[in-house]
C-alpha cells in the first residue's frame, strides 16, 4: 500500500516537473497545440480515492503547475473543475460489475477505447475552462475553442504514448 | 438547522469544489493585478535553480557546435604543430627555402557522416571533399590514432576506407623496438585486427604500442594503431601472428582529421624515377 501511494507521488512530481519544464516551453504548430499533460497526475488516480482526496490533489497539482507558468489560479480553476468531475466520468463508465480494488484507469487495465473516452472527456473539459479562463472573455469564441480541442487532442496522443512506453502489463487476470 | 447540515454533507463535495475555485480565481485576479510582485511567480528562488538547470541542459545540446568550433581550431593548431614540419635543418641541406621548417603535413578536421562498423567492407562517408583540397590516398586519423585512407572524393564529401574493412593494408611497427610488419583487419570484430610479418627474434609483450613506420606517403610516423593483444608463432614459422586491439573505436566515431602531405608528389616522384631507372 505504502509502495503504491509511493509510486503516486513520484508520478505526480515527476509530470508536473514535465509540465514546468519542458511543455510549457513546447508551442506546436504555430502555438496550436499547447499539451498540458500534466493532467494525467490526476487522471492517474486510483479508482477508489475519494471525491473530496481527488478535490485537493487537484488543487495542489494546479497550483504548482501556475507556480512554474506564473499563471497563479489559472490552472488551479481548470484542475478543480476535472477534479470535480472525475469521479463522476468513472461512475459513468463504470463496467457493468464495478471496478475492482485498486484498479488504475489506464490504457492496460481498462482498454483503449475506455480509455480514450475517460481521457478524452477529462481533456477537452479541462482545457476548454483552461483557454477560456485564460482568455477570459468570450470574443473570438470559435478560435479559443479550436485551440482547445487542437491541444486536448495533443495532450491525449501524449498520454496513451507514455502509458505504451511506460507500464507494464500486469499479469493480473481479469474475470 | 438539521436540514441544512443534511444538506452540506450531502453535498459536501460540490460545496468544496466551490470554495476551491472561489480561491483559484482569488488568486487569479489578485495575481493579475500584482503579477510583478507575485509571492509564487517563476521569479520564487527554487523554480529560478530550476530553470537555471534546465539552461544547463540546453548549453549541453550546443556541445555538437561547440564541437565543432573545437575541431576546427585543433586541425589549425595541429597543422602549426612542430610534429607537422619537415625538419630541414636535420640534414644540413639548405635550400632556397630560407625558414629552417618547412611543412609537411596538414590537418583537416572532418566530420563523420556516415559509418558502418558490422560489414566487411566497411566505409566512413566524412564532410569534407575536394572543395577542401582533399584527394585519395591521404590519411585519415582521430586523436593521432589511425583511422583509414581517403578512398574517393565528391565536391562535399569523401569516402574513407577505414582499418575495418578487410581490403585495407597498413604497413606498422612496434614503437618500442622498430620491428615492422603489416596490419589488416580480421573481419568480425571491429575493435580486433591482425599484425603479420613481425619476425620472431623480436621482443614482444602484451600491450606493446602498435604505430605506423612512416614508409608509406599517406601517414606521418607514430600514428597508433593499437596495442597488443595475443602474440603466436606458428609451428615452422619465422614470423609472430599478433592480434592488436585498436586504438580507434570505430562505432563511435565522429570526429576525423585528414592529413594532406605536402611533400608526397617530391617524394613518389623521386622513387618512380628510381624505379624506372632500375
Amino acid at each position: 500500500m505504502l509502495g503504491r501511494v509511493l509510486s503516486q507521488i513520484f508520478r505526480f512530481v515527476f509530470f508536473i516537473l514535465l509540465q514546468g519544464l519542458i511543455f510549457n516551453q513546447l508551442n506546436l504548430f504555430d502555438g496550436w497545440v499547447n499539451p498540458y499533460i500534466y493532467i494525467f497526475a490526476i487522471l492517474m488516480l486510483p479508482v477508489e480515492t475519494s471525491r473530496t482526496a481527488v478535490l485537493f490533489i487537484a488543487f495542489a497539482t494546479g497550483i504548482l503547475v501556475d507556480v512554474f507558468s506564473s499563471t497563479l489560479g489559472m490552472h488551479t480553476s481548470a484542475c478543480l473543475f476535472i477534479g470535480f468531475l472525475q469521479p463522476l466520468v468513472l461512475r459513468v463508465l463504470a463496467p457493468r460489475d464495478g471496478y475492482e480494488f485498486g484498479q488504475l484507469p489506464t490504457v492496460q487495465e481498462m482498454g483503449l477505447s475506455w480509455y480514450l473516452a475517460f481521457a478524452g472527456i477529462l481533456t477537452v473539459a479541462h482545457h476548454l475552462w483552461l483557454f477560456f479562463v485564460e482568455v477570459f472573455r468570450f470574443s473570438g469564441f470559435f478560435i479559443t475553442l479550436f485551440q482547445a480541442i487542437c491541444s486536448a487532442f495533443g495532450t491525449i496522443v501524449i498520454m496513451v504514448i507514455v502509458q505504451y512506453l511506460n507500464f507494464r502489463p500486469k499479469s493480473r487476470t481479469r474475470s | 438547522m438539521r436540514n441544512l447540515i443534511q444538506l452540506i454533507f450531502r453535498y459536501h463535495v460540490f460545496l468544496l469544489f466551490l470554495l476551491l475555485q472561489v480561491v483559484a480565481f482569488a488568486l487569479l485576479f489578485y495575481n493579475n493585478r500584482y503579477h510583478q510582485t507575485a509571492y509564487l511567480s517563476s521569479a520564487n528562488e527554487l523554480v529560478g535553480d530550476l530553470y537555471s538547470k534546465r539552461n544547463a541542459v540546453e548549453d549541453y545540446m550546443k556541445l555538437s557546435e561547440i564541437n565543432d568550433e573545437l575541431a576546427l581550431e585543433n586541425a589549425l593548431l595541429k597543422s602549426r604543430q612542430r610534429r607537422a614540419f619537415y625538419d630541414l635543418n636535420e640534414n644540413l641541406i639548405l635550400s632556397e627555402n630560407d625558414s629552417l621548417f618547412r611543412q609537411q603535413f596538414v590537418y583537416t578536421s572532418a566530420k563523420v557522416v556516415n559509418s558502418s562498423v558490422s560489414k566487411r567492407q566497411n566505409y566512413i562517408t566524412i564532410d569534407k571533399g575536394r572543395n577542401h583540397d582533399i584527394a585519395p590516398e591521404m590519411g585519415v586519423v582521430a586523436n593521432n590514432s589511425l583511422v583509414g585512407v581517403v578512398k574517393d572524393v565528391s565536391d562535399h564529401y569523401a569516402v574513407v576506407m577505414p582499418m575495418v574493412n578487410t581490403n585495407f593494408r597498413v604497413s606498422v611497427k612496434l614503437k618500442k623496438s622498430g620491428e615492422f610488419g603489416q596490419a589488416r583487419w580480421t573481419g568480425n570484430d571491429p575493435g580486433v585486427a591482425e599484425v603479420d610479418d613481425i619476425p620472431k627474434h623480436a621482443k614482444i609483450e602484451v600491450g606493446d604500442t602498435i604505430v605506423t613506420t612512416g614508409y608509406s606517403t599517406f601517414f606521418p610516423e607514430n600514428v597508433t594503431v593499437g596495442t597488443v593483444r595475443t602474440k603466436v608463432i606458428n609451428e615452422g614459422e619465422n614470423f609472430y601472428s599478433l592480434t592488436i586491439n585498436l586504438s580507434t573505436d570505430f562505432s563511435s566515431l565522429s570526429y576525423v582529421d585528414v592529413i594532406i602531405n605536402l611533400l608526397k608528389e617530391e617524394r613518389e616522384n623521386l622513387e618512380e624515377r628510381v624505379n624506372d631507372a632500375g
